[in-house]
């Protein structure tokens, strides 16, 4: 008697198993459907939370750096007004702003060594700034009173002061994040340092600004920015700002913008300006105003007419209908990109690995919400056939060959509705996104982050829709064909 | 257990011949404890290379579990099974694999087609499993299909055909790697009378013209006319072996059942 020898063990093509898996699947077309459809939903809802994340996202960071142009003006007419404000230079020496450092080494007149001695400095203030601001309300007044953090420290260069304050400061049990003697330093020894520091850098500001404003003619910031002298460049070079041309000649338009802008603003209050544009708007005069106007400037024909109106008073300096138009524009955008940045700024560019805490937990949820409905799918699909499993092994299907077929038709499956689906979530994402943040959402799209989370999804699709078919099948393989024919 | 290495035969008269299928203290209980109920309780059943047996017995004897546990479809819980005197509890998945699509073909009383595949696909597809090339399946198929008469249906899902006709191409499918065994359980349950000849005519046919060993569960009383041998199973015990011209047998009816 010879015992049974399997000599060459038996593969099926995959070819064979595609054509098996779609026979399967026309024949059970509704099922199949069925099985798709909560398939591609799964996968869509999935790709819709992570694309429509990464595009607000990348939307608001990019309406956010818009923004900077339009605010880029105001900063610098700030900056050649005045010296800066003490809380303003130690926060700029806090941050690691290269040009900024340097300006400042120009105006105080150190040495780079200094500099970067008051820049640890002023780190440390930050900190314990910053340590200060976040104790409890009841303590906090215990230790600084009525005091901010930054002027309460700044009365401990008193040794009496900081005698007190540790006294105060034991009363409530508080432990500074810093050692003890190395708070007495920083409070009695360096911050001297860093007060004469900026002092100095006030000082040379304030120098800058003059030597300015007496090679110019006394002209205001705006109008200087705005009218660009040809020696500008090298006048506030020779003032210690640090400028290139590029800068110049963006800091020229908006500040143009500012200039009109700053106009318009007496001249709409002149009475026959105020009627006409009243007449217009189909309004009382009274209540005519500049935001008003502006927002009723669209298109050259408009423009053209209210420049008509307005000739006459600019005579000197025509306000003519492309600069409304320009100026117009430029305050609707600059309204439409503060509403999609909103009122916090943006977090730092972060990709779809490093998204913010609330949207990483709807990722992680509709993540679960795929896996279920992916799983639901797979699993149903393959319990009801059982009986076609038991048959194909009565018939000398080896388990290996099942498993095959299911693998390939769940992944079938799994393509085709995960596919679907990440065109439905994409397409949902992008309508969502239009509706909510306007048509920028096209032009800042985030490819190879939406890329990654499509791959993400129909991954996440087809890895639990084929792990969820081979489990119960291979239950069912491992079974005895007669066993698993009692299952139902 | 018992371990028997080289096992004789049980019954003398048969000794010369060929022995296919033997079964040793067969036992198949489910549940356990007080809830155990018995399906098998020490059946030895020697089955002859060629013969056609009928396996009789009322429902619940125990005739389909007898007969998934020689066409190891189910594993019995005591006991053993020997194929061409080789246990089929030693054997892997594979060779389990190998024995089931190789050397025994199978026909249930519900048919077990395919849903999805046509008649020519459901008879090919456990060529598949032995390797065979498509192209010879589909000719292979298609021969087994005139074989049983239904050539012309060869592109007809399962749902399109009477179930005499899925019976029939049950048949082919349980053909097609040239078997050793056929097994049947209960093949013309769910037929009538004329189509269930049919099936038994070329069960018949596949006995005598191909020599295949046909072991028939059923309830069928016809099969007497042609089968060789028959078993009767009564609460999971072999009640008696009888070759069939040792029963006095008219036709449609036994005689021999006192």
């Amino acid at each position: 008697m010879k015992p049974i020898t399997v000599k060459d063990q038996v593969r099926l093509s995959w070819g064979r198993c595609i054509g098996l898996a779609l026979s399967g699947m026309s024949y059970r077309m509704f099922r199949s459907l069925i099985t798709m459809s909560i398939l591609s939903l799964a996968v869509a809802f999935l790709d819709h939370v992570l694309s429509y994340s990464v595009m607000e996202q990348n939307t608001r960071q990019s309406a956010f750096a818009q923004l900077q142009e339009f605010r880029l003006v105001g900063e610098w007419v700030t900056r050649l007004s005045g010296p800066e404000s003490v809380p303003q230079v130690l926060a700029t020496l806090a941050d690691n702003n290269t040009q900024r450092l340097a300006e400042y080494q120009h105006w105080s007149n150190q040495d780079a060594a200094s500099i970067q001695q008051a820049q640890q400095i002023a780190r440390r203030l930050r900190d314990l700034y910053a340590f200060f601001d976040n104790l409890p309300l009841a303590s906090r007044g215990v230790i600084l009173g009525d005091l901010d953090p930054m002027q309460a420290v700044r009365q401990l260069q008193d040794p009496a002061a900081l005698q007190a304050f540790s006294q105060r400061l034991s009363q409530v049990n508080v432990t500074l994040p810093l050692a003890a003697e190395e708070f007495t330093r920083l409070a009695s020894q360096d911050q001297p340092l860093l007060w004469t520091m900026i002092e100095k850098i006030n000082h040379g500001q304030q120098q800058a600004i003059a030597q300015i404003r007496a090679q110019t003619n006394q002209v205001g910031p705006v109008e200087l920015l705005a009218s660009r002298p040809a020696q500008l460049d090298e006048v506030l070079r020779q003032a210690g700002f640090q400028v290139d041309a590029d800068l110049l000649n963006r800091l020229q338009v908006q500040a143009s913008r500012l200039a009109d802008l700053q106009r318009l603003k007496p001249l709409i209050e002149i009475p026959t300006v105020r009627a006409a544009m009243a007449r217009r708007l189909r309004i009382n005069p009274k209540e005519v105003d500049l935001p008003g106007t502006i927002n009723w400037i669209r298109g050259q024909s408009r423009a053209q007419d209210l420049a008509a109106d307005l000739k006459p008073y600019t005579a000197d300096h025509p306000l003519d209908g492309p600069r409304l138009v320009f100026l117009a524009d430029s305050q609707r955008r600059q309204e439409k990109l503060q509403a999609i940045v909103g009122d916090e700024p943006p977090t730092a560019m972060r990709g779809l690995l490093d998204l913010p805490t609330r949207t990483r937990w709807l990722v992680i949820v509709s993540f679960l919400v795929c896996a279920i409905g992916v799983i639901n799918a797979m699993m149903m699909s393959v319990t009801e056939r059982f009986n076609e499993i038991a048959t194909m092994k009565c018939l000398g299907a080896l388990d290996g060959f099942l498993l095959q077929v299911f693998f390939v038709e769940a992944i079938v499956q799994g393509l085709v509705g995960g596919l679907i689906g990440l065109a439905l979530g994409f397409g949902l994402a992008l309508l969502r996104g239009w509706i909510s943040l306007g048509n920028m959402i096209f032009t800042c799209l985030p490819i190879s982050d939406i890329l990654i989370g499509g791959g993400v999804a129909l991954g996440a699709g087809l890895i639990l829709g084929a792990v969820a078919a081979i489990g119960p099948a291979w239950t069912a393989a491992r079974l005895a064909p007669m066993e698993a024919m009692r299952v139902e | 257990m018992t371990t028997l290495t080289h096992p004789t035969p049980a019954q003398s008269d048969d000794a010369d011949k060929p022995i296919i299928i033997r079964t040793l203290r067969l036992n198949k209980f489910y549940g356990q404890g007080e809830a155990t109920t018995y399906a098998l309780r020490g059946v030895d059943a020697t089955i002859y290379r060629g013969e056609f047996i009928a396996v009789l017995g009322p429902s619940g004897s125990g005739k389909s579990t007898f007969f998934n546990m020689i066409g190891a479809l189910d594993s019995p819980s005591e006991g053993r099974v020997l194929i061409d005197e080789v246990d089929v509890a030693q054997l892997s998945a594979s060779e389990l694999a190998f024995l089931r699509c190789q050397k025994i073909g199978y026909i249930f009383q519900s048919y077990n087609l395919i849903r999805y595949m046509t008649a020519l696909e459901n008879v090919t597809v456990p060529m598949a499993f032995a390797g065979v090339k498509p192209e010879e399946a589909r000719r292979r198929g298609m021969g087994l299909l005139k074989m049983v008469g239904l050539e012309n249906r060869w592109s007809h899902r399962p749902i399109e055909m009477s179930g005499g006709q899925q019976q029939r191409v049950a048949i082919a499918r349980a053909m097609c790697n040239e078997p050793k065994i056929l097994l049947a359980d209960e093949p013309t349950g769910n037929l009538d009378l004329k189509t269930g000849e049919d099936i038994l005519n070329i069960m018949q046919r596949i006995n005598k013209e191909r020599g295949v060993t046909i072991v028939c569960a059923t309830h069928d009383h016809r099969l007497l006319n042609i089968c060789d041998r028959i078993m009767w199973i009564r609460d999971g015990l072999v009640e008696r072996i009888e070759a069939r011209h040792n029963l006095k047998i008219t036709v449609g009816r036994i005689g021999g059942e006192a």
